[in-house]
């Protein structure tokens, strides 16, 4: 009953501390919200299941972002047998987003759009090892253990990505 | 070549580190770097939902809660009155047939006298049946040979039926035995889904 107690009380903990960061990873990489909250709620009821085998090492977000990666690998994989609408046609049937002030509206849509452009100058390793920097703020040999790449490899990754981002810096300036 | 992979790995922490540098502790390439993340950073907070946390935690209310203790209680106490009973009919098991075997080895005149009179009579029926059988008294009459010997009817009717009774118990406990362990089954597997649901 204690061990059940604590168990509870970790979850609970995970969830408070660490849940909008893994939505955030999640967000950031299906940029689609209804997915992006699917994909997070999967990631604690995994985590949930799996609260037995846990053991404690003391970097919780990691073991959540590694599971949150998968999936998203996963969807990737799937995503060839998958019928999916296009952005247009999605935009024109999703309801309004939460709070979503007419005045605010037109500002948040830019904003996805640059950081639509700006991931897809990304290539998906990229896009992983910076977003799990990001989030997670895991250390770059924790990464590269979650994408199963080489220490120097997962390097490379964030080296070019961030030159990427920088490019698109100097180029949103002009 | 170890070295430059630290030194790049040494970089990009600086580059991408959550708290801001001093700008002129970074050199111009880690600089470059670090305006690239910092660019991504503001991306990123841009679209993200600047409220509360998107995950809460579902607790399940409290009127959910009483109704799991009340279960658990109920589930307690329908599992004390089992204990309680299975003791009490085991202790009538071990009891009960030692006694019928006793009384059956008992002459039934004995049972019926032990039934009939208070214990201080009891002796004196002995202390007639251990006199000598050549003394001068008068043989027993018939009725109370046959009282003696023969067989009495309404005491065995009278086991017979309290065995039936205790067969009939046996049986109704059974059945009874058996709802209140699937009522108990039934509210432990409540209990337990209760207290998976408050996530």
């Amino acid at each position: 009953m204690r061990r059940r107690s604590d168990q509870h009380e970790r979850f609970a903990t995970w969830t408070r501390e660490h849940g909008a960061a893994v939505r955030g990873y999640l967000m950031a990489m299906v940029r689609r919200a209804d997915v992006a909250d699917d994909l997070t709620q999967e990631v604690f009821c995994r985590a949930w299941q799996a609260r037995d085998r846990y053991r404690e090492q003391g970097n919780a977000r990691a073991y959540l972002l590694r599971i949150a990666d998968r999936l998203v690998c996963d969807r990737r994989r799937r995503a060839g047998r998958e019928r999916t609408l296009d952005e247009e046609t999605w935009k024109q049937i999703e309801p309004a987003g939460r709070g979503a002030e007419p005045w605010r509206a037109p500002t948040e849509a830019e904003a996805a759009e640059r950081l639509d452009a700006a991931l897809e100058r990304l290539s998906p390793m990229q896009r992983r090892v910076l977003l799990l920097r990001y989030y997670g703020g895991l250390r770059f040999a924790e990464i590269a253990q979650i994408t199963g790449c080489p220490l120097n490899t997962t390097l490379s990754h964030c080296r070019r990505g961030l030159m990427a981002m920088r490019k698109l810096l100097v180029e949103s300036a002009l | 070549m170890n070295d430059e992979w630290d030194r790049l790995e040494r970089q990009l922490e600086r580059a991408t580190a959550p708290e801001c540098p001093a700008p002129d502790a970074l050199d111009a390439e880690t600089a470059s770097l670090r305006d690239g993340w910092l660019a991504l950073g503001e991306l990123l907070r841009a679209v993200e939902p600047p409220v509360e946390p998107p995950l809460k935690l579902i607790e399940p209310d409290r009127p959910v809660r009483r109704i799991a203790r009340t279960a658990a209680g109920i589930a307690v106490l329908a599992a004390s009155l089992l204990v309680g009973l299975t003791v009490a009919r085991t202790w009538i098991r071990a009891d009960r047939p030692a006694e019928l075997a006793t009384r059956r080895d008992t002459p039934r005149s004995e049972i019926a006298r032990a039934d009939a009179e208070p214990p201080h009579t009891v002796a004196k029926p002995s202390a007639t049946v251990a006199e000598p059988s050549t003394s001068d008294a008068e043989p027993p009459d018939a009725a109370s040979l046959a009282d003696w010997g023969g067989w009495d009817d309404p005491l065995d009717r009278q086991i017979a039926s309290v065995a039936q009774e205790v067969v009939r118990i046996q049986q109704d406990w059974d059945r009874v035995d058996g709802a209140f362990g699937l009522l108990y089954v039934g509210m432990e597997q409540m209990a337990e889904d209760l207290e998976q649901s408050s996530l």
